[in-house]
């Protein structure tokens, strides 16, 4: 899984969006956006709700008109297209599914729209139940699936179309935890399978990450940052983004040559982010790339000196909360016994790599 | 809980006092005739007489139609309305709602004048006609005026009814339908209409039960030409003194429409289509 997110997809744009508005009433939720997605990649929106994200699908899936700008689907413009002449299958966050079918005839359905030879739809129905592993319950109806198999009827109701475009609306949002990463790992199985190039909302980030192949983070109806899911976790371009990402630990301060001032503190940071005049400059650490420990460790050039104010136990990990001088830090360890020797209070050592320093821009700069 | 039911007793005392007590007297009545003086006997001479002679079987032909007609009728009308009004402001609802329902507000007296009005042999549609040069079209005292009436007052009904199932149809099953190729008429074919059954079935229900069983819109717009069971059990009763018949006629009209509502019921709950209306 993680070498599919390295390799950067050699196809050319299959899908582009220029230049998009969308206004409901006064409010822009739609403002500028240009997205291009190449063929066969997974890509994520991402962002919190009111972003303009499911607007953007929506546009996609034909539900919604843009007042400006164009789509362009295989080198064909669809903004003007109605939904059910654009070949691009939706599948939505209520599944959506037909009550009145079983589940043969929900995963038929678009099929019989085409007016397919009846021998091809049932092969075609039950090639896409295999797909998305839906137990042969042809003759049953949605309200006699649990939420799982719901989802996947929707899934195959729409793969089945073979679509050039597949929109995910937060598929897997309605499923309790332990099924949600189960099912994400067969829908990264699927579009392995079938290839298709697919749009996918969604507002948690570790599924985009996990799941896409590159990620568009959303916020007022822009894109804040759109690239793979290590540049926009490690090279987040505006404070939103790094603050979506979830950099708790931002500092701001006086950055000259590679040391960042903050009152009394002294931080490495990265040496190619060096500056010969000083400047203000923010930078981030993750939680997760912070070590702690009793004794000082040397082979990190940073390291500071600290008082344990808070420890909250999260089962795998836990997070402490640390004061160094006038700033705070959080910092995930794994729980192990280690960790419980710890005790607020306590004083330890926060200790870091300076590459791991993450520069974040104002969001004037950009 | 458990002394709950208590609290219905006044209303189950009311019904079966007023209402249960007097159709099984009703009902027992259609069954006897008087020979002599005091003197009752069994007999089924009622429901010869009814199932035998032709005037009556037309009678219960014709309200078994027109009250077919007007559910049709109320229901071709009823269902763009009621789609139309799932797509408008809660506002303009409730006034469409209410205007609907107007008819129902307004006394039974009135509401026919105005009709008489509209569609008498002098009224303003037929001089309407007249001066384009057209014929004058006969629009009362006929069936077509009974089921203009009875639409008029009853389509209300049909439209609530669609609405309450309409309502819970999720648009995004009707955006999935056209997302998945299916243009306008493919969606309405497939997905509203087949959702909307229960509601259909459960106006169809009202408007037949209520156009079989009223009594003064047919009368005053139908008149003789267009009798139906209704003014015929009337008649008998009032006019005639036929208790034995009126008794008989009104059995009849009870079990028409308690067949229609039990075929109905059978149906939405009939087989597996329990699981699809809940």
């Amino acid at each position: 899984m993680s070498d599919r997110q390295s390799t950067e997809i050699a196809a050319p744009t299959f899908l582009r969006l220029s230049g998009l508005h969308k206004r409901f009433g006064e409010a822009v939720v739609i403002e500028e956006l240009s997205i291009e997605v190449k063929q066969g990649e997974f890509f994520a929106l991402l962002g919190p709700s009111g972003c303009g994200k499911t607007t953007t699908l929506r546009m996609l899936a034909g539900f919604i008109e843009p007042d400006a700008g164009s789509i362009f689907l295989d080198g064909v413009s669809i903004e003007r297209l109605p939904s059910h002449r654009r070949e691009a299958a939706m599948v939505f966050q209520n599944y959506a599914l037909f009550p009145h079918m079983t589940v043969f005839d929900n995963i038929a359905f678009g099929l019989k729209m085409q007016k397919r030879p009846k021998a091809e739809i049932i092969e075609r129905v039950h090639e896409a139940m295999r797909l998305v592993r839906l137990p042969s319950y042809d003759q049953r109806f949605p309200k006699e699936l649990s939420g799982g198999q719901q989802q996947r009827v929707a899934l195959a109701r729409a793969l089945v179309l073979r679509p050039k475009l597949l929109l995910l609306d937060e598929p897997l949002s309605n499923l309790d935890a332990n099924l949600r990463k189960a099912l994400r790992d067969e829908v990264i199985e699927i579009h392995r399978i079938t290839g298709t190039t697919t749009i996918f909302v969604t507002h948690d980030l570790e599924e985009a990450l996990v799941m896409a192949d590159r990620v568009a983070v959303m916020n007022k109806g822009r894109v804040e940052q759109c690239g793979t899911p290590q540049d926009i976790f490690l090279r987040p371009a505006t404070a939103f983004v790094a603050d979506f990402i979830g950099h708790e630990n931002v500092v701001e301060g006086e950055l000259f040559q590679d040391i960042l001032k903050k009152d009394a503190l002294q931080i490495r940071v990265p040496i190619n982010r060096r500056s010969d005049t000083a400047a203000l400059a923010r930078f981030a650490v993750l939680a997760s790339n912070i070590e702690l420990s009793e004794q000082p460790l040397d082979c990190y050039d940073n390291c500071f000196v600290g008082t344990i104010n808070r420890i909250r136990f999260y089962g795998g990990v836990t997070r402490v909360t640390a004061n160094v001088g006038s700033c705070q830090f959080i910092v995930q360890v794994g729980s192990s016994a280690v960790t419980r020797r710890f005790s607020e209070g306590m004083q330890v050592y926060l200790a870091w790599a300076s590459v791991d320093m993450v520069e974040i821009k104002t969001d004037a700069a950009t | 809980m458990k002394w709950g039911w208590l609290f219905s007793l006044p209303a189950m005392l009311f019904f079966s006092t007023f209402f249960l007590l007097p159709l099984v007297a009703l009902g027992i009545r259609s069954f006897f005739e008087t020979t002599g003086a005091g003197a009752w006997t069994f007999s089924l001479a009622t429901y010869r007489e009814i199932f035998t002679d032709p005037y009556h079987l037309g009678l219960m032909w014709r309200t078994v139609k027109l009250s077919a007609i007007t559910t049709c009728v109320s229901l071709l009308l009823a269902f763009p309305v009621a789609l139309h009004l799932r797509q408008m402001s809660s506002r303009m609802r409730a006034l469409v709602t209410l205007a609907v329902l107007s008819p129902l507000l307004t006394s039974v007296i009135v509401r026919t004048l105005a009709w008489l009005v509209l569609l008498g042999p002098q009224g303003t549609i037929n001089r309407a006609l007249i001066s384009i040069g057209w014929q004058p079209y006969q629009l009362m005292y006929n069936d077509v005026g009974v089921v203009i009436g009875l639409t008029h007052v009853f389509l209300g009904y049909m439209i609530l009814s669609l609405m309450a199932t309409l309502d819970r149809v999720d648009d995004n099953i009707l955006l999935a339908a056209s997302n998945l190729g299916a243009n306008r008429w493919a969606v309405l074919w497939h997905v509203i209409i087949p959702l909307s059954l229960p509601g259909m079935l459960t106006g169809a229900v009202l408007v037949f039960t209520m156009s079989a069983s009223t009594y003064a819109t047919p009368v005053l717009l139908g008149g003789s030409k267009a009798k139906v069971l209704a003014a015929e059990i009337y008649d008998l009763a009032i006019n005639y003194l036929e208790f034995g018949m009126a008794a008989g006629m009104a059995v009849v009209l009870l079990l028409v429409v308690a067949s229609m509502v039990f075929c109905v019921t059978r149906y939405v709950e009939g087989g597996r289509r329990k699981v699809i209306f809940e």
